[in-house]
């Protein structure tokens, strides 16, 4: 097979420590479903629950771990590439997809961080163009790293700002 | 209050730098200055010159406050007035349908107690009813009252509301178009919705609404602004104008006071065209369909309760069709200084102008069962609210908002795309994009892609041009979509597993508005990826060159009006075709000198042969262009080999 689809240059990485953020979004997701699928088996069986009724947990522990799993292999793919006049930024390996706005067309550069994020010192950057499906973000940047950038580009995007 | 809320996404980042007029500035904005309120001048009245609407209009745009029609309260209060009627209804509708059914089939009828009370109180009823009313008017009046609007050099400003006040601003220069609506119902009181759009979902200027005679004058005299024409080149326009003819009662000819502003119509569809393609794709044929359904299942299987459940949604799908029909006739479009006009409607119409460049897309379409007659309907998308549902706006605007032409020959289509794209008015890609398959000016999809595309393999194609991308697939449901490149947002390119495999990838183009998402699927990943790095260095450069803001200050975009006519002209007897634009700088590297190069495609053919309707008047064939292929490194040729073979 040959090699797939992609863009050459000097890709900056996202902080592998995302994929921790991501790891612990998920086990919570999956635990929560887990024990609210065992809990209400729980009480119908009184305690004694038979060996099927534990199939729920099971799989939901399995995704967990493949979720994490994944968490670190999606962590390494997602990047960044300032180049001259648009930023490029990538994601997945199966699903693969490069997203790139003209600096011109950033309208709005957000700056997000949820608490897990907070946790391990990360920020999100957000791009809206006016097009609602750019719909464009960096996840899990090193907050300093992410001001900087956020910085950078709204200064670029005001000097080059050109209307829709 | 005084600093309201700002609505729109991108122009609160702009900083103002007009500040309005200081006698009636943002310190005190309701000080009880009175508006000069014009005239209301009633329909039967003698028309009002030119000249009077002109002045009026500039009047209206001094920077002062204004208030709307006097009419405003009544025309919109008309609307709780139908949903009364509408309560009122569904409160009777057993005893209304009573006194037509006979008393045999009404035996197992609910008793209606509310409807017993109502007639058994029918004084209070009536009493409630008109407090309803009074209040209702004054509150609407009131809301007239408050209700209050100011043009001032660089924007237009609203305020309104009793409890919520709400204070809206709109840059001028953002303006993505002006669309001046006249229900029938506000015509009989000489007045017109006039809609100042802007990009945002919900970022619209209403002024609803104003005199019909002062409109379009308004609209003027607003573009004027936007364009940042000088005062001199606007009166010297608005003399044209007055040379071109005067206004005409409103009632008769709804849209007349523009027709002379611009030239006429490039486009005339016929009744005829209109009613046959609606009856094959849309809401008529669905309607029918249908019809003829409940009516098998009430005379072929006896079940009469089919009448009264199924029967009303029919009458539904036939007034939406009517309603679908009614605004489709009467089309035009045609170019004026301010960019492109389209006006529809019969007893409702609608004129819009969208200035240059808020166009953010094109979709040149064609149904199946419209293919025999050889007729394509062309989409676009805008910044403004405008949804494919037609929830949008409502009624007819609502449905018509994103066709720029609703039916049309490829004539039709060439000249609507000449007045968007004048570079493409008489390009033989516009063609090829429609009938064209593989070895012509597109790149296509390789022939290992044909899993994904069985029959569309050799069109699913695109082209770069030097104002716009071209993105044709179909080959049963053939579409061809324009985007022009100082337009696009941003472009992306994806790649799953399967098309991974396959070495393919698609590329999307990001345009504002929820009309069109132009995108090319199933391309090959070199192609997809040229196509995406060529996108944005193009993108770059348009974007350096585009002068849509003020477009009359530009060069660039005012070809609009002068090409109009040669557009015209062109279709008519098209001339040499003018060079093709592959040699601009900014166009794909040059492409390969040596014959030898593989080609994916046989090229058995060396002339497309556009599939042509029939018995139509054909247009003069377009000059071949030879199958070029963007230079490849030498290891993507070796892999074009196998590809090949693949």
């Amino acid at each position: 097979m040959s090699e797939r689809l992609d863009v050459t240059g000097a890709w900056q990485r996202i902080s592998m420590r995302y994929a921790w953020v991501e790891s612990i979004g998920g086990v919570i997701t999956w635990a929560v479903i887990g024990v609210g699928a065992t809990v209400p088996l729980w009480f119908v069986f009184d305690g004694d629950l038979p060996l099927w009724a534990w199939l729920p947990a099971v799989g939901a522990a399995v995704l967990a771990v493949v979720g994490v799993v994944f968490a670190f292999l999606r962590t390494r793919t997602i990047g960044w590439l300032e180049r001259g006049d648009d930023l490029l930024v990538r994601r997945g390996m199966l699903f693969r997809r490069f997203v790139a706005v003209p600096y011109g067309r950033m309208q709005v550069v957000d700056i997000t961080q949820g608490p897990i994020e907070r946790m391990f010192g990360l920020k999100s950057l957000k791009f809206v163009t006016a097009a609602a499906t750019s719909a464009i973000a960096i996840p899990g940047m090193p907050g300093d790293s992410a001001e900087e950038l956020r910085d950078r580009l709204v200064a670029v995007s005001e000097s080059r700002r050109a209307g829709l | 209050m005084t600093d309201g809320h700002q609505h729109g996404g991108p122009q609160q980042h702009q900083p103002w730098p007009q500040q309005p007029a200081p006698g009636a500035g943002a310190g005190a904005p309701w000080s009880q200055q009175q508006p000069q309120q014009p005239q209301p001048q009633q329909p039967g009245s003698a028309p009002a010159p030119a000249t009077t609407a002109r002045a009026k209009a500039v009047e209206l745009a001094d920077g002062e406050w204004h208030r709307l029609h006097p009419a405003t309260p009544f025309l919109r209060g008309g609307l709780s007035f139908v949903i009364l009627v509408g309560v009122l209804f569904s409160i009777f509708r057993d005893r209304l349908i009573g006194l037509f059914v006979p008393p045999e089939w009404a035996e197992g009828a609910v008793e209606d107690e509310f409807g017993d009370f109502v007639i058994a109180q029918l004084l209070w009823v009536l009493i409630g009813l008109l407090v309803v009313v009074v209040v209702g008017v004054l509150l609407s009046w009131l809301s007239w009252r408050v209700h209050r609007f100011r043009i001032t050099g660089d924007q237009v400003e609203v305020q309104q509301g009793i409890f919520v006040r709400k204070h809206r601003r709109a840059p001028l220069n953002r303006i993505q178009g002006i669309n001046v609506q006249k229900p029938w119902f506000a015509r009989l009181f000489g007045a017109c919705k006039f809609e100042i759009q802007q990009a945002g979902s919900d970022s619209n200027v209403d002024l609803n609404y104003l005199h019909s005679s002062l409109a379009d004058a308004l609209r003027t005299e607003i573009l004027n602004r936007a364009s940042g024409r000088s005062t001199h080149e606007a009166d010297r326009m608005a003399a044209q104008r007055r040379a071109g003819g005067g206004i005409v009662d409103d009632l008769l000819r709804p849209d007349a006071e523009i027709s002379h502003l611009a030239p006429d119509s490039l486009v005339r569809i016929g009744i005829g065209r209109v009613i046959a393609s609606s009856l094959l794709d849309g809401w008529i044929a669905g309607a029918i369909a249908y019809t003829i359904g409940v009516l098998v299942l009430v005379v072929g299987f006896q079940q009469f309760w089919a009448i009264f459940a199924l029967l009303p949604a029919a009458i539904g799908f036939f007034a939406a069709g009517v309603r679908a029909l009614s605004a489709k006739l009467r089309y035009s479009i045609a170019a004026t200084p301010d960019g492109i006009r389209l006006a529809y409607g019969l007893a409702s119409t609608t004129t819009e102008i969208l200035p240059p460049g808020r166009i953010f897309g094109l979709q040149v379409k064609q149904p199946l069962l419209w293919r025999p007659f050889g007729w394509w309907q062309v989409t676009f998308t805008r910044a403004g609210k405008q949804t494919a549902d037609g929830s949008g706006q409502g009624g007819q605007s609502g449905q018509m908002a994103s066709y720029l032409l609703p039916v049309g020959d490829l004539r039709d289509v060439r000249a609507v795309i000449g007045l968007v794209l004048p570079e493409l008015a008489r390009s033989p890609l516009v063609d090829q994009g429609l009938f064209g398959r593989a070895p012509d000016a597109f790149i296509v999809s390789p022939p290992r892609a044909r899993a994904f595309r069985w029959f569309s393999v050799r069109r699913n194609g695109f082209h770069v041009h030097e104002a716009a991308f071209l993105l044709r697939t179909g080959r049963i449901w053939r579409s061809l979509q324009i985007v022009p490149q100082a337009r696009v947002q941003s472009a992306a390119v994806s790649q799953g597993p399967i098309y991974g495999a396959a070495r393919l990838a698609r590329v999307q183009l990001h345009v504002p508005g929820g009309v069109l998402s132009p995108s090319i699927g199933a391309l090959d990943q070199r192609d997809a990826g040229l196509l995406f790095d060529h996108a944005l260095r193009t993108v770059k450069a348009a974007i350096d060159r585009d002068g849509s803001e003020s477009w009359a200050a530009s060069v660039a975009r005012h070809a609009v009006l002068e090409t109009a006519p040669a557009v015209q002209d062109g279709l008519a007897a098209p001339g040499p075709l003018a060079a093709p634009a592959h040699a601009a700088p900014q166009q794909w590297p040059a492409p390969q000198q040596h014959g030898s190069a593989p080609q994916p495609w046989p090229q058995q053919a060396p002339e497309p042969r556009p599939w042509r309707p029939p018995a139509q008047q054909a247009p003069q064939t377009p000059a071949a262009e030879p199958w070029r292929r963007p230079e490849q490194p030498p290891e993507q040729q070796a892999r074009r080999h196998d590809g090949g073979e693949a």
